[in-house]
């Protein structure tokens, strides 16, 4: 199996997992949505609530799409590596070398 | 804050359509704001006060959604190695700062005019930062196509980079070293314009471009995490007021985080002028929403004198106007990503 071909093999697996999870985790807030909403409007000591909750999702849900997009081929360019941090002067360049 | 709006009436009832709406326009933001940096979110606070959310509600909720959904982009964008999480997070403090100056500035406004003179005072500076930066972006955008597409350090920059004033610093992943004196007024018109109109990153992303010296790749990723510092501080002050509607928030950014990676995986595809296009047509498509916005405003003030029927007609195509920006955006974002991945299989295939 070439690397793209077990690479969107694993990415198969993952969506599935993380997919899963996902819909568990809205389908728990939709279910029980008047109690979530409530708690997470009560401001004050229950602001991290809310915060908290979507750094949840942004995890369990971002890792679901990243992992649809490798499983049905949507990839970053072979170039991406490549084409970034164009150094901007020259003089620059040579400060940030030494600076560092 | 808790007092301005009933308990029962905060949060609407979501029914599928509107589920489906924001779920749609989450994921074409999303895929904006992944490209571009920013400037996906400015149809959700109309957007879903359309559907009833009242406005403190819709922008509180909008906010929750985009620093998580910045986090994401950066995250994925850091991957392809054109985020500059220094530069971002430098910025992001000056932004904070800004947001905090807009917030005081929105307020006297508000206390001396009303709620219109607010909102034209808002359509002004839309109208105004939109025409004059989107302007200047798409004429150099195009400049740059023109010559071959290779984007060049501004003179200004380049200039600001050389006068040593303390406290200089040094950024390594962009290869810049330039005082902090500088990079400051880039993140207070960011937080500035955040505060006004909600979208720093149309004064973020050409600032970190034109005045820090940037390209517009990396400019376009770091306003990620100047999104995400100036995001998570906003929703921290809406949640400490319970103005936050998880639900909406929760949809929103099931479908943006789709799109956020989507337009992140678009920047490896594109030459870097195509970025500056995307974000100079967007931005100068919104101008034009905008100004059909002020008559209604200008009326509310008594300063001009239209008809229900003509507001009323002017209020939906100005809505419609900024929902085209968004889709116009999209598609410019797809049609270059699609073009770039058959370029690449066709040289793949050739060698």
């Amino acid at each position: 199996m070439s690397t793209i071909e077990s690479r969107r093999s694993e990415a198969k697996t993952k969506a599935v997992v993380f997919g899963l999870m996902s819909t568990a985790l809205y389908g728990t807030v939709f279910t029980f949505s008047e109690a979530i909403l409530e708690y997470c409007a009560r401001g004050h000591f229950y602001t991290l609530l809310p915060v908290a909750t979507v750094f949840l999702f942004s995890y369990i849900h971002g890792s679901f799409a990243s992992n649809v997009w490798t499983a049905i081929g949507i990839e970053a360019s072979s170039s991406a590596s490549k084409k970034v941090t164009k150094t901007t002067t020259t003089t620059a360049r040579k400060q940030a070398v030494a600076a560092n | 804050m808790h007092d301005v709006l009933a308990e029962g009436m905060r949060f609407i009832d979501l029914g599928l359509v509107g589920i489906l709406f924001l779920f749609f326009v989450g994921f074409v933001g999303g895929l904006v704001s992944g490209f571009i940096g920013s400037g996906g979110a400015f149809v959700l606070t109309p957007g879903m006060m359309s559907l009833g959310v009242p406005g403190t509600v819709a922008v509180a909720s909008n906010m929750c959604h985009k620093f998580p959904k910045a986090l994401v982009g950066a995250i994925k964008r850091y991957r392809y190695g054109q985020v500059d999480i220094k530069m971002g997070l430098i910025v992001g403090v000056s932004a904070e700062v800004g947001v905090q100056i807009g917030i005081q500035i929105q307020r006297l406004i508000l206390a001396a005019w009303g709620p219109a003179g607010s909102n034209l005072y808002v359509s002004v500076a839309f109208v105004l930062v939109l025409v004059f930066v989107g302007g200047f972006v798409l004429k150099d955008a195009l400049k740059t196509k023109r010559e071959g597409g290779e984007e060049k350090v501004t003179n200004l920059a380049k200039k600001l980079q050389s006068i040593n004033l303390w406290p200089m610093i040094t950024f390594k992943q962009s290869g810049i070293r330039i005082s902090l004196w500088f990079t400051a007024p880039v993140g207070l018109a960011a937080g500035l314009l955040a505060a006004t109109i909600a979208v720093g990153g149309f004064a973020g992303v050409p600032g970190l471009i034109y005045l820090v010296g940037m390209t517009s790749i990396m400019a376009s990723a770091t306003e990620l995490v100047i999104a995400f510092v100036m995001g998570l501080g906003g929703t921290l002050i809406w949640a400490w007021f319970g103005m936050v509607d998880i639900r909406l928030t929760l949809i929103i950014l099931a479908g943006s985080l789709f799109g956020v990676q989507l337009g992140a995986i678009g920047t490896t595809y594109v030459k870097d002028w195509m970025i500056k296009f995307v974000m100079a047509t967007i931005m100068l498509i919104v101008a034009v929403s905008r100004g059909l916005a002020m008559p209604k405003y200008l009326s509310q003030l008594g300063l001009m004198n239209l008809n229900d029927l003509t507001l009323n007609i002017l209020t939906k195509s100005s809505f419609s106007i900024m929902t085209l920006a968004l889709l116009i955006g999209a598609f410019i974002i797809l049609k270059a990503m699609v073009l770039g991945r058959r370029a690449e299989r066709l040289a793949a295939t050739q060698a």
